[in-house]
């Protein structure tokens, strides 16, 4: 506030405070100049009554001579001289006592008579180097005079000074003191005089209700306080003047409305002729003074001067942003009030005034917000002010016909247009920029500066709107564009404007507004003949709950018309939003009757749509897009194994038990897929936290003494986890593509009715994998297809497997084992999955070898390979196949002979591996008995089939290879021998004839028998089995006999006998070393002595050799005798090594035809032991 | 009093849009819609303002109590002045009263303050509705004749 601000420097200002001086005016007239200059150049502190604040002040002084029959009445601030001083520059006492003294007198009466006690008087003196050297100067002429007027309360109002035009370095100090003074007393008088005037200000105002009361009189009043304020540079004090005369008159305007309007009010009602601009300058508009000074000012008048000095007080504050929206609550107050008021006004002239209103309070902003950092604070509220003024400038547009798309103005119009132009008054001269007058002016005159002018400022306040961050304000301007863009042509810009305010309102929800943007929407398609806009916009108009059933129906019918019209015979679609027109409910998959997905079948979906359409549509193809789940395993072939028929566990295994198996498998890998096979979109949603329950517990709290203290319920607030806010619902929505309907689920021709249409989407499936269930599209009247995302990034989804087709070979009778030499009944079972089987399919079957395979028609050989075609089927019917099968016995007497068929398929790449076990049919065991040197062959049969079978047997024969014969020792005559597993065995049996003389060398014999199954007519088979016979030659045969000790007759249990053992070489052979063991059975027999021994035998001594062995038969009876063991005896061989690893000397077993002991069956009787008396000594 | 009053979630969609006057037509009711939505703006601006320290010092009226809930207000067009009222779960109330009429030119702030805050007392009301869904449209009837009323009232 210091400076160049300060009130010196600005022009008009006429309201220094008035200093009259008195005496010497020649004397002042000299002073004069340093006094004007000085009294500014410091503050002073004005201390105030009422207990206001303090404030410090810089002071101004205008200096006139003091008139003493003018003296202003106190109730004038302004013109009314302030303070007073008596100027003299008298030394002499005498003089003073003679002349001046009266003078000084009669003043002071003047003052007295009037009142005023804001005085001073000033004595001049010349510095004196002689009168400073006194101690103390006796009495001056200054003392004189306060001698003589002063009172002690007035005593420092008495003051010299050294005149400073004379002796200035001297001077300085009694100056400055004459200047803070003349500030001190100026401040007290304002002090004094405000309280007075305050005072009568008030009691005017209490008069406001009088019927004579002026208004325009006591604003002038209370003007002039504020013109004092202001002058003191108290800004802030002056405008609050303002501010209640402005309540004041607002207060009176509106009680106009209820009461009856005093009189003076008349004079704001008297017809508006003039709308000039307003004026920001500090500047007092002293022609708008004047007129409200004469009752001549009409309402605009009144307000433009109230607003323009309340902005000068601002802009004195430097607060332009404060002007600012001050100026917009104005205007709208000030409209309202000329309504109120009914002052009569050309139409548009309120308009008019408004308009430049604005655009002056924004010149005047920005000319300040330039120079201050005050533009952000400015920005703020220009953007308010723009778009008034654009509003404004409509408006008048309108008024004038000037709006694009209206026809040429009339002669009315242009009539108007000169009338408002003439009340906007000239502009100020003297200005490069064209001031909002001449641009209003200028913009009036024709459709394109007008244009022109409202685009600028429309532009304009959206930006700077967006710069706030007002974006609703943004967007309603940006709607407001949008229809004077439609009505100048450029419905492109329009629809840009419209689409962004649609999305934000559909964006928060506000519906109405969303509705009526469309109806604008859909106007400007209509005008730009964009076919696919309309049509989109006049079906989701159609689909807006929010207009009137009678809009709607009359937009359906468009989307009708348009469609007929436009699109017939265009193969195009539009490509929609679903949400705009329908509603997703539901999308389930209907489970399939296998429980799983297979291919070649249908895959059926239930989608379940609401429609939004007022009347029903028809949909042409309603469609669900799949996708496959790419990171799924694309392979879902169950493995071959599981095809493998089992003929070990009971037989074949069933179609229905293979089929729950794989579904357990598919419901373990739709769990780890987590494909789920609905949906509703609500639960899409994210859940209200808001609905969940309230975990509240109830508690009652006993005393010490049992007695209930308190009952209480808690609700323990669990950590809800902070969840990210949707921010994607701001988020501009990206523009749905279209999925590749390439697989979808499908459902053509249905009429979708008002409200919730149930509809069946089917796909056949061919592919087996995970599918996801992607888009929805809906296509219209063939025409309008929409589009949902609704279904993207959900897991719906179903899996499509494979049911392959299954091949079997099963037995016909399942509980019978495989029994290799017969003929099996055989069954090939083929069952089809889920794709039908073909015509001129066949099945290759291979066997391993000795497993022969025929089929059962006709007499076709048995062969090792086979093709069986197999007859066309539909999905899931079973074929059966029979085959009889034959497998080849095998010499060899094995448990049981594995044998393979292999089933070659034209839908697997590897052959199917069918492992087949069988049986042997009989299993035969051979002996070779010996009797002496004759040598038996006894064959057993034996069956050893799980089942029971029975086998008639015939023609048995042995044939030996060499010169060995044999001799049949079977009957003859008898039926067929009969062996089956239930244990029923056959034995035959052979002698072998052998020429003794020839050396019996191994030899080969074949048993040969025919069997055939009992029971049935089968030809006879022949069952042979070949065997070695070795070492069938006797060498040696043994003899034993018993014999009692010497003197006795008998064998006695207890007694010793003697075993006689007598090994006899019956045919050639290199073992002459042999070795004899007694194997007596040690509970009837004991050997005494020597159990066991070697024995010689000489190579060409026929005789026997013999050897006696003491034992003892143990119990009493027929006994057989104990058996004896002979062995080979290999020596220790020293000799050579190499032979034999062992030093230990060895034996080595005949083979069982080569020992004949002829003593084997032999019995001896042994007579119980002999009395107790003759055995005692003996134990 | 007041020609509108809206009640507008904390996501700045309407929850409640009440209008009353002699121009029922939709075309004046979707005009009162447009004041309250860009009322929006306004009351926003004001919170943020609020909430940050350096309460801005253009604001016309600045709030010295930040747990006053009425935001005084909002800004004023020829015909209509709006005044915004915040609840602490950031619930928003909007009352517009007509400039053109006697009684909506004459009004208070003091007037406007005590209806908004009576409008929060039947808002709660509203909602203590076991069967209503908070965020969901106020579609009580009862609601809806006693905000009628309150605007009525006033004139």
């Amino acid at each position: 506030m210091k400076g160049e601000n300060s009130p010196a420097n600005r022009e008009g200002m006429t309201n220094k405070p008035i200093i009259t001086c008195a005496g010497d005016w020649n004397l002042f007239c000299t002073l004069e100049a340093p006094l004007v200059a000085a009294i500014p150049q410091d503050s002073c502190e004005w201390r105030r009554s009422y207990g206001r604040p303090p404030k410090s002040v810089y002071l101004e002084a205008s200096f006139i001579k003091f008139n003493k029959d003018k003296v202003q009445t106190e109730l004038n601030l302004l013109k009314r001289p302030i303070f007073h001083i008596y100027w003299t520059d008298c030394v002499d006492i005498e003089y003073y006592k003679t002349t001046l003294r009266e003078d000084v007198e009669a003043w002071f009466k003047q003052l007295e008579r009037n009142g005023i006690t804001d005085w001073m008087v000033v004595l001049v003196e010349t510095y004196d180097i002689r009168k400073t050297n006194k101690l103390l100067p006796r009495t001056t002429v200054l003392d004189k005079i306060k001698g003589d007027f002063g009172i002690k309360q007035t005593e420092e109002r008495f003051l010299s000074v050294i005149n400073p035009i004379k002796s200035e370095a001297r001077s300085a100090e009694s100056w400055r003191a004459l200047v803070a003074k003349v500030r001190h007393f100026i401040l007290v008088a304002y002090n004094k005089a405000l309280i007075k005037f305050e005072e009568h200000m008030r009691e005017q105002r209490e008069k406001r209700n009088d019927p004579e009361w002026d208004f325009c009189k006591y604003f002038i009043l209370q003007e002039q306080l504020a013109f004092v304020l202001e002058m003191l540079g108290l800004y802030e004090e002056a405008l609050v003047q303002y501010d209640e005369l402005d309540a004041l008159f607002s207060q009176f305007v509106l009680n106009t409305n209820v009461t009856e309007s005093p009189k003076w009010l008349e004079t704001f009602m008297q017809p508006v002729t003039a709308w000039q601009a307003v004026r920001l300058t500090v500047l007092v508009p002293q022609n708008l003074r004047e007129l409200i000074i004469k009752k001549k000012a009409s309402i605009l008048d009144f307000r433009s001067y109230l607003f323009q000095r309340q902005s000068a007080m601002l802009l004195l504050m430097f607060k332009p942003w404060e002007i600012a929206s001050r100026c917009l609550s104005t205007v709208h107050n000030t409209i309202v009030e000329l309504n109120l008021l009914g002052a009569n006004a050309v139409e548009g002239a309120s308009a008019c005034w408004a308009q430049l209103a604005c655009a002056e309070t924004l010149r005047a902003c920005e000319r300040l917000a330039s120079s201050n950092n005050a533009i952000e604070m400015c920005t703020a509220t220009q953007a308010p002010l723009l778009h008034n003024a654009k509003d404004k400038l409509h408006e008048l547009g309108k008024l004038c016909g000037l709006l694009p798309g209206s026809p040429d103005p009339t002669s009315e119009q242009l009539h108007l247009v000169v009338m408002l132009s003439a009340g906007m008054g000239d502009s100020e001269p003297n200005n490069q920029h064209p001031t909002p007058t001449d641009r209003l002016k200028e913009a009036l005159c024709s459709k394109t500066s007008f244009q022109q002018y409202y685009l600028e400022l429309a532009e304009l306040a959206m930006g700077t709107y967006k710069h706030i961050g007002r974006l609703r304000f943004a967007r309603l301007i940006g709607r407001d564009l949008a229809a004077f863009y439609s009505e100048l042509g450029e419905t492109g810009k329009a629809v840009v404007f419209l689409m962004d305010a649609l999305r934000s309102y559909e964006e928060q929800g506000w519906w109405d507004l969303a509705a009526q943007t469309r109806l604008e929407l859909v106007a400007a398609a209509k005008k730009m003949n964009d076919v696919d806009r309309y049509t989109k916009l006049s079906a989701t108009i159609a689909c807006t709950a929010e207009l009137e059933i009678l809009v709607r129906n009359f937009y359906y019918e468009e989307m009708m018309k348009s469609i007929r019209m436009d699109f017939k015979g265009k193969n195009v679609t539009v490509l929609t939003e679903l949400n705009e027109c329908f509603k997703l409910v539901s999308a389930t998959l209907v489970p399939s009757d296998r429980g799983i997905y297979i291919t070649d079948h249908k895959v059926q979906c239930c989608l379940v749509v609401e429609s939004l359409f007022p009347k029903d549509v028809r949909c042409n193809r309603a469609a669900i897009s799949i996708e496959p789940c790419t990171e799924d395993r694309t392979d879902k072939k169950t493995p071959v194994k599981s095809y493998k028929t089992d003929l070990n566990v009971n037989g074949s295994v069933s179609t229905q038990t293979n089929l729950q198996r794989k579904t357990s498998d598919v419901s373990t890998e739709s769990n780890v897929s987590n494909v789920i096979s609905s949906i509703r979109l609500d639960d899409l949603k994210p859940k209200n936290p808001l609905l969940n329950p309230l975990k509240i517990t109830s508690k009652l709290l006993y005393k010490e003494d049992k007695t209930l203290q308190k009952a209480t319920l808690e609700y323990h607030n669990p950590k809800v986890p902070i969840k990210r806010s949707d921010s994607n619902k701001y988020r501009k929505p990206s523009a749905t593509t279209r999925n590749s309907y390439n697989i979808c689920l499908v459902r053509d021709d249905v009429v979708l009715k008002p409200g919730t249409n149930e509809v069946t989407l089917e796909y056949i499936a061919d592919k087996c994998g995970t599918f996801k269930v992607g888009q929805v599209s809906l296509l219209i009247e063939s025409t309008l297809e929409y589009l949902s995302n609704a279904l993207i990034g959900t897991k719906v989804g179903f899996e499509v497997h494979t049911q392959g087709v299954n091949v079997y070979l099963n037995k016909v009778e399942p509980k019978k084992d495989l029994v290799a030499g017969l003929e099996h009944a055989m069954e090939l079972v083929v069952t089809s999955g889920s794709s039908p089987i073909k015509e001129n399919t066949s099945i290759l079957l291979k066997t391993s070898s000795g497993l022969l395979i025929r089929t059962v028609d006709g007499d076709c050989p048995m062969t090792r390979e086979l093709t069986i075609p197999v007859p066309p089927s539909k999905p899931f019917e079973t074929t059966t196949v029979p085959l009889r099968l034959f497998a080849s016995v095998q010499p060899k007497r094995e448990k049981s002979i594995e044998h393979t068929v292999w089933l070659n398929c034209p839908w697997w790449d590897t052959a199917t591996e069918v492992p087949l076990h069988f049986s042997p049919p009989m299993v035969v065991s051979w002996r070779l008995l010996t009797s002496n040197a004759r040598k038996f062959v006894q064959v057993t049969l034996k069956s050893t089939v799980a089942h029971l079978v029975q086998f008639a047997l015939s023609d048995p024969s042995l044939q030996c290879d060499g010169n060995n014969t044999v001799s049949d020792l079977n009957p003859k005559n008898v039926k067929d021998m009969i062996v089956a597993s239930d244990g029923t065995t056959a034995s035959f049996m052979w002698e072998l004839l052998k020429d003794p003389l020839v050396k019996g060398a191994p030899m080969k014999a074949t048993f040969a028998v025919k069997y055939r199954p009992l029971k049935t007519d089968e030809p006879p088979r022949t069952f042979s089995c070949p065997f070695d016979i070795q070492d069938y030659t006797t060498l040696f045969v043994i003899r034993t006999q018993l014999e009692p000790t010497k003197g006795s007759d008998f064998c006695r249990a207890s007694q010793v006998c003697c075993l006689q053992l007598t090994v006899q070489r019956v045919n050639e052979t290199e073992h002459t070393s042999l070795m004899y063991e007694v194997l007596a059975d040690p509970t009837t027999w004991a050997v005494l002595g020597r159990t066991a021994g070697v024995i010689t035998m000489e190579t060409n001594c026929t005789e026997g050799q013999a050897v006696t062995l003491d034992v003892m038969p143990l119990v009493a009876g027929f006994l057989p005798l104990p058996t004896v063991r002979l062995s080979k005896y290999i020596a220790a061989n020293t000799k050579d090594p190499k032979k034999d690893i062992s030093a230990h000397p060895r034996l080595e077993p005949f083979s069982p035809g080569q020992v004949y002991h002829a003593g084997k069956a032999k019995q001896v009787h042994v007579l119980p032991s002999a009395p107790k008396e003759h055995l005692e000594p003996t134990v | 009093m007041a020609v509108c009053v809206a009640v507008i979630g904390k996501d700045n969609s309407p929850l409640y849009i009440g209008g009353i006057g002699s121009d029922t037509g939709s075309d004046s009711e979707l005009s009162r819609q447009w004041l309250v939505h860009t009322a929006l703006d306004a009351l926003e601006e004001r919170l943020s303002s609020a909430n940050s320290n350096n309460t801005a010092p253009n604001a016309t009226t600045p709030r010295p109590d930040l747990r006053d809930l009425y935001l005084g207000l909002l800004y004023s067009t020829d015909m209509h002045k709006i005044y915004g009222f915040v609840t602490n779960t950031r619930i928003k109330f909007v009352l517009v009263t007509s400039s053109t009429s006697p009684s909506g030119s004459n009004i208070r702030d003091a007037e406007v303050r005590t209806a908004l805050r009576r409008l929060h007392a039947l808002y709660a009301d509203a909602i203590c509705n076991p069967f209503h869904l908070p965020g969901e449209q106020i579609i009580s009837q009862k609601f809806d004749k006693q905000v009628k009323n309150l605007m009525l009232n006033n004139v």
